[in-house]
């Protein structure tokens, strides 16, 4: 028996508006309220409202047999319960459901955990209290920023009391053992890690649609097919993917709904396979072995390290531009400074900035609501200028 | 006398430099009693929607009116993007009484566009085909002409009605990052060559520029004449800046192309902020070089100091100048340099690479070579940290700037042009 461990990503960044040098000392208004507030409520009614109304069926369909987990991010919370209050609800009622787990992450899906380890606590603090609030739930498990992952960052999810810690199952990390089992973080007292099999993940996430993909197209009894028959010592795969895959990057006619309704109900009926949520997992597997990261590994582009956010010197600028802002803000005693400047921490800043060219390319372009990388870096770098004159700081 | 000019940019068709002293020549030739005709790149707009006084318009090229594209305008250092110009993102919603009708600095890149497009090579050739028929029902003494894309009308008329030529050089293609003389036939160098070696006389914007076509195109140095540009009008702001709590402005404006120099002084920005780390470097106007010079300022680690602005309007510029401590002229080779002198207006102090025609009129200005990083960022700090010697600075330069008129610079230009004429009977066969 194998078990299907879904994780969804929830994410949505505050966007800045442009802020060209003159704004400088001119205006406060860093967030492109109107595209963000778009954005928000095109994702909720193509994606959240009918994707949730979907998997909360499939949970009572089941009696409670299908599972899955998320996390969603601080400011996708804030931003859904200012801009499409009904699909924080629905988040709420899967969370009612017993059969999602909520996982904990930053609450500003920042890169706080590798540049901050202060802020990192303050932020995880922050989202504590935010799921509590919206979502009614105490999380037990964490992933952090786009499944950044390292010791550094397993041992302060550790000493913050979590159980478990999702993570990229990279080639680089795994030399060729398999992504199906639970492994221990190395250097950090062998703390849990629940692995994403990226080919099964990918194939959901982003061939799906793809034409020119051997597999296309794909339905339900192929990919159950092919999970039913890993070989029966793998206790789980996890599939872990953007939830706005279901209708924002996967359009509702490529059939990515029905796939996944139909690739459920089978999943269901076999005695092959079952679901179970990250902490499920770790209290019930063995831990099979350490692995040993050598720097910090991510779920993201072809490098699946942290290249995509601070790959080029701008980025890195712009990061330590961002960062050292910190104690300045945190110091300020204005809660509207540090929330403003905590929403730059938003790891999407630095995304929107990469150079990088051909197939990821594509894929930061695709997110970037700017016209080139160095627009996106002038840009925040403006904005940055601005908030660092009114926290008076160096 | 009766002159015949032949000008390429002229306002409102202005694109850099060279139709402010098109227009600044002209005029004073004009107001000195010469009989003036000029004749400018017919755009399909009026030519005489501002009438002066002793001026007579003439447009030229309207055969076909500007139209894309020769493969050999990609030669030319104006060439602009094609693509639109890369907005300042959308203007900030509060700027206080700019005209909204049309920045300067889109109508720059939109004149820019018109009279160094893709289509320049045929251009110039309509341009001196036309020269000859169109102006057959004129008279004239002596033929000026500014720069490269107006020589071959200029020798064609030479031929055509025995008149004497002065050519002007407001820039050549070698200061633009060009090859140096002798370029292909038909390139920009061999048209320059071949024209000023003709040529009756030669008037150069600067000695810097005089010294230039002599090393480069063999020319006789008795056979050209200096004639500055005169200072921009306007008036003189405050010097003295209030201390700004967010740090002093070093100011650079100019094209982001590799004649500017915008590198060296990124360079330098990183070694004035090791001793004046509250200085802020800004960057205004576009190129081709900006996101190299972007990414270069995030390298060295002083990206949070630099700040690029891109193109904006006249009035954020002006009110740059008058914000900024120093101003920095950074260029590889530079003919002339306008842009310290506007500086100066507004109250910045310049800094000058030693290659640029200005620093002949304003020997006040602290001078570096541009790419000694060392010694720029020690002029720029000298500046910076004594505002005394800054002031002092100003002051002096000010006072040398106010002795540049174009009324001067034509009375230069009218020997120049009478020599043209004396030398003529011995240069013209009959």
């Amino acid at each position: 028996m194998t078990s299907i461990v879904y994780y969804f990503q929830v994410h949505q960044p505050y966007r800045v508006k442009p802020f060209p040098y003159d704004a400088i000392g001119s205006r406060t208004d860093y967030w492109d309220d109107w595209l963000n507030e778009d954005v928000a409520k095109r994702v909720a009614e193509k994606c959240y409202l009918p994707m949730n109304r979907q998997l909360l069926r499939a949970v009572e369909r089941s009696s409670g047999a299908f599972r899955c987990s998320f996390s969603v991010s601080g400011t996708a919370i804030r931003q859904l319960a200012d801009w499409a209050p009904e699909a924080l609800k629905s988040f709420r009622d899967l969370a009612d459901s017993g059969s999602v787990e909520f996982m904990c992450e930053t609450s500003r899906h920042s890169l706080a955990a590798l540049a901050d380890p202060e802020e990192f606590r303050a932020q995880v603090a922050e989202q504590r209290a935010l799921l509590k609030e919206h979502l009614g739930v105490e999380p037990t498990a964490f992933r952090n920023t786009e499944l950044i992952t390292d010791a550094t960052v397993a041992r302060q999810v550790k000493d913050l009391g979590f159980e478990v810690l999702l993570a990229e199952g990279a080639d680089q990390l795994l030399h060729g053992r398999t992504a199906q089992a639970l492994y221990g973080m190395g250097g950090a007292d062998s703390f849990p890690l629940i692995l994403r099999d990226f080919q099964l993940s990918d194939d959901i996430g982003f061939r799906f649609s793809n034409q020119g993909w051997e597999g296309y197209p794909l339905l339900a009894p192929t990919f159950n097919g092919w999970l039913e028959s890993l070989p029966d010592e793998r206790p789980f795969v996890g599939l872990f993917m953007d939830y706005e895959t279901f209708g924002e990057h996967q359009a509702r006619d490529t059939g990515i709904f029905d796939f996944m309704d139909t690739m459920v109900d089978l999943a269901v009926a076999s005695d092959k396979l079952d679901f179970a949520t990250p902490t499920e997992i770790v209290r019930r597997d063995p831990i099979v072995e350490d692995l040993d990261y050598p720097r910090p590994i991510s779920w993201a582009d072809e490098e699946r390290d942290v290249s995509a956010w601070l790959g080029n010197h701008m980025q890195r600028a712009a990061h330590e531009a961002i960062y050292k802002l910190g104690p300045a803000a945190r110091a300020s005693g204005d809660p509207d400074l540090l929330n403003t400047w905590r929403d730059f921490t938003t790891s999407d800043h630095v995304y929107y900035m990469s150079t990088k060219c051909e197939t990821d390319g594509d894929v930061h372009e695709y997110f970037s609501p700017y016209d080139s990388p160095h627009d996106a870096y002038l840009n925040v770098m403006n904005a940055l200028e601005d908030l660092r004159r009114r926290l008076g700081a160096d | 006398m009766k002159v015949l000019v032949l000008g390429w940019e002229y306002p409102p068709a202005v694109a850099g430099g060279l139709g402010a002293a098109c227009h600044g020549l002209t005029t004073a030739l004009a107001d000195r009693g010469h009989e003036v005709v000029l004749c400018t790149p017919a755009d399909g707009t009026p030519s005489d929607t501002e009438p002066y006084p002793g001026i007579v318009r003439v447009p030229l090229g309207s055969d076909a009116g500007f139209s894309p594209f020769h493969p050999g305008a990609l030669l030319d250092p104006y060439a602009v993007d094609p693509a639109p110009e890369r907005a300042p993102a959308a203007p900030a919603p509060e700027t206080e009484a700019d005209p909204p009708a049309e920045s300067s600095a889109s109508s720059h890149a939109r004149s820019a566009r018109k009279l160094y497009g893709a289509d320049l090579s045929a251009a110039i050739q309509r341009y001196s085909r036309e020269a000859v028929t169109a102006l057959a029902g004129h008279d004239f003494d002596v033929i000026h002409a500014h720069d490269w894309m107006t020589f071959p009308a200029a020798l064609r008329l030479r031929f055509a009605r025995r008149r004497p030529v002065c050519l002007h050089v407001h820039s050549t293609v070698i200061d633009r990052g060009g090859r140096s003389a002798p370029g292909p036939v038909g390139s920009i160098s061999a048209v320059e060559r071949a024209g000023l070696r003709t040529a009756d006389r030669v008037c150069a914007v600067s000695g810097y520029t005089r010294d230039l076509l002599v090393r480069e195109y063999r020319l006789d140095p008795g056979r050209v004449s200096v004639v500055h540009n005169a200072a921009p009008e306007g008036v003189m702001s405050p010097a003295d800046r209030p201390r700004d709590p967010a740090g002093p402005t070093v100011l650079f404006v100019g094209r982001l192309t590799r004649q500017k120099g915008v590198g060296f002084l990124i360079r330098a920005a990183a070694r004035v902020l090791e001793s004046s780390p509250d200085a802020r470097f800004v960057v205004m106007g576009e190129g081709e070089d900006r996101t190299r010079m972007i990414e270069m300022a995030a390298a060295l680690g002083i990206g949070r100091r630099v700040f690029f602005a891109g193109g904006v309007s006249s009035a954020l510029r002006d009110r740059a100048y008058r914000e900024a401590s120093v101003f920095v002229l950074s260029s590889v080779s530079e003919p002339f340099g306008l842009t310290p002198l506007e500086a100066l207006r507004g109250g910045a102090a310049p800094v000058l690479s030693d290659a640029c025609g200005v620093r002949e009129v304003l020997p006040s200005a602290p001078v570096s070579p541009p790419w000694d990083a060392a010694g720029l960022a020690a002029q720029i700090v000298a500046l910076l940290t004594d505002e005394e010697q800054r002031l002092g600075v100003v002051a002096k330069c000010r006072s040398e700037l106010e002795r540049l008129t174009w009324a001067e610079s034509a009375q230069t230009l009218e020997a120049a042009l009478e020599q043209a004429r004396s030398t003529s009977g011995r240069r013209i066969s009959g």
